[in-house]
């Protein structure tokens, strides 16, 4: 299964991605851009850690958004120290990389193309781009919390994708994971004032 | 063509050095090196980062398209027409900035038009422009805008806001040493009208000192010129008004004067706790106030050097108020806190009729996803804030029902 930033970051907080990598065949793959094996390349997952970081210093001390920021700074460093073959950063090759210029292309025929496959939004964002063109390359399971990737991907994939909550509910049929806890967590992810995620309910 | 190469060729092509490129893009100068010999694959998105810094996408860096590239966005050679109006002097780190605001820039007339949004067009001024340099004029035109813009005679409370209402106001960082680095520019851009950037790389006060003087060139210098780059120090008669400008809009010399009398009989205006207290009123440097209470003729010469023995940073924290990082030499900012509100207006409301993505808009604020989960966010309040909310509800509402307030 091939995570956008917005799945991995859900299960990196919630500390459950050794659980998910077995559960879908020992690895789960990241496109470079959305996770860098180097510290010193940007990544999307990067400047999600130093955002909650920041909020994290920010936040009053003591607090419960301090704490779940810290918390969430402490899983996110965790799942950047898994590395292959738990978490494996896949390049693309010449033609991935191209499908990801066209999803993510300014250019008004790209654009057209783009609404052809379903999409609504102006374009994708290079790290989504990616990850799904590697994804329906591969036939690889695609794990996205936004909408218009997923839109992407069932087109130029040919089947659906799945969000954080389908993920987590893979877990949990494996179980790996206990379902009372896995539908606690998700809630939490949810409906935290933090975390934002929204989303469709269990 | 080759991603390495035509990164290479994008990056020749808007005349950026690798340094300036890479502190534009946030990343290691040596890894850009490693990206344009092809040591080290390039990320997509980093590689989409550069392309736009360079004026282009990625599909157009890859043929070596320039006509293509110049269709993208708002077709306006921003950066080169900086490049132009700055003095020789000015270093990498500050091209860099330039750039990052053309692209800014290009993203922002992109998200207006893809909302559907007119563009004001080229700014006007209401006042005429002004060619001199005299303080009294300066000092003129200041109080002519107050009075424009209906912001009275008092302390502007926020500089930063107060410019924001009316011209688009970008913090971006150009360079700590000021020898190479502008403290800000203005741009009258035939599409979005009056910008101005402020280099963040610099303490607070200056921050709201360099506000002031980027206005004056708004109103009193853009009936003759679309593009001032401020260099401290420089003497030119137009920088001079500005900075006499920029003081009197900050410090009023009538509130000042007001100010002075008010503090005498408690502490003289030579007790550097006075210049502090006076300092906090208008939201200004220890030195801007210094300035001014010299140029009112509020102190003598000797008072205003005596003044500057003493740290103004200490001493404010010595009576309690709160220090700016910035001016304790930490110039990081929140990312959104460098863009216009206008523009994460425009973000929110794209985001939230699906015109963009989330991670469209984190790459076009180029910030992190996690910035754009808070923008659009409505947190719930809690309890203990709640309650604050109330209390100051109920004080209101009972200051409203009062027959004193009655009558």
């Amino acid at each position: 299964m091939l995570l956008d930033a917005t799945v991995a970051r859900s299960i990196a907080v919630l500390g459950w991605a050794a659980e998910l990598a077995k559960t879908v065949g020992g690895s789960l793959y990241i496109a470079p851009g959305v996770l860098s094996t180097d510290p010193d390349e940007r990544s999307e997952l990067r400047g999600i850690r130093d955002a909650l970081q920041r909020e994290a210093q920010h936040a009053q001390p003591g607090s419960g958004r301090q704490s779940k920021a810290v918390s969430a700074v402490d899983r996110l460093d965790m799942f950047f120290a898994l590395g292959p073959p738990t978490v494996t950063v896949l390049m693309p090759d010449p033609e991935e990389l191209a499908m990801a210029i066209r999803l993510s292309s300014r250019d008004a025929e790209q654009r057209n193309w783009r609404a052809q496959l379903g999409l609504t939004a102006r374009r994708l964002d290079a790290g989504e781009a990616v990850s799904i063109a590697i994804a329906a390359a591969r036939n690889f399971d695609f794990a996205s919390d936004d909408q218009q990737a997923l839109i992407a991907y069932t087109a130029l994939g040919h089947r659906a994708g799945v969000r954080t909550r389908d993920a987590i509910k893979l877990v949990v049929a494996r179980g790996l994971v206990e379902e009372a806890t896995a539908r606690n967590g998700y809630r939490f992810l949810q409906d935290d004032d933090l975390h934002l995620l929204g989303g469709p309910d269990w | 063509m080759d991603l390495s190469e035509a990164l290479r060729m994008g990056r020749e092509r808007a005349g950026l050095s690798q340094d300036a490129a890479a502190a534009a893009a946030g990343i290691n100068r040596v890894l850009l090196s490693y990206y344009e010999t092809g040591r080290r694959p390039v990320p997509l998105p980093t590689a989409t980062t550069l392309a736009r810094l360079y004026g282009t996408d990625l599909e157009h860096i890859l043929v070596g398209d320039d006509a293509e590239a110049a269709a993208v966005g708002a077709g306006v050679d921003v950066s080169g027409i900086l490049y132009r109006a700055s003095p020789p002097a000015l270093d990498d780190y500050a091209r860099g900035g330039l750039t990052i605001f053309e692209r800014y820039l290009r993203e922002y007339v992109e998200l207006a038009e893809e909302l559907g949004r007119p563009l004001p067009g080229k700014g006007q001024s209401p006042f005429p422009a002004v060619t001199g340099s005299a303080a009294r004029d300066a000092a003129d035109a200041a109080r002519q805008l107050r009075r424009y813009l209906n912001l009275g005679g008092g302390p502007l409370g926020d500089p930063f806001r107060v410019a924001d209402d009316h011209v688009l106001i970008w913090r971006l960082p150009l360079g700590e040493d000021l020898q190479g680095a502008p403290s800000g520019f203005f741009y009258n851009h035939p599409q979005v009208g009056f910008s101005i950037v402020i280099n963040s790389d610099m303490t607070l006060g200056r921050q709201a000192f360099t506000v002031g003087h980027e206005m004056a060139h708004a109103f009193f210098h853009s009936r003759t010129l679309d593009v001032i780059v401020s260099m401290p120090g420089a003497e030119v008669g137009r920088e001079r008004f500005a900075d006499a400008f920029a003081g009197e809009l900050l410090v009023p010399g009538d509130e000042l004067r007001r100010m002075v009398t008010e503090h005498a009989p408690w502490n003289g205006v030579t007790n550097p706790t006075t210049v502090v207290h006076l300092q906090r009123h208008f939201g200004v440097s220890y030195a801007t106030l210094r300035v001014r209470l010299l140029q009112e003729k509020l102190i003598d010469r000797a008072t205003f050097d005596e003044l500057a023995q003493v740290s103004p940073s200490r001493l404010a924290q010595g009576l309690g108020y709160p220090v700016h990082p910035a001016d304790m030499g930490d110039f990081a900012m929140h990312p959104l806190g460098r863009f216009p509100s206008r523009m994460l207006v425009l973000v929110r409301d794209a985001l939230e009729r699906g015109a963009i993505t989330p991670g469209d808009a984190a790459e076009t604020l180029g910030t992190s996803s996690e910035e754009i989960r808070q923008l659009l966010a409505r947190p719930p309040i809690e309890r203990d804030e709640q309650r604050v909310q109330e209390d100051l509800e109920a004080a209101a509402f009972a200051h409203k029902a009062s027959p004193g307030a009655a009558s």
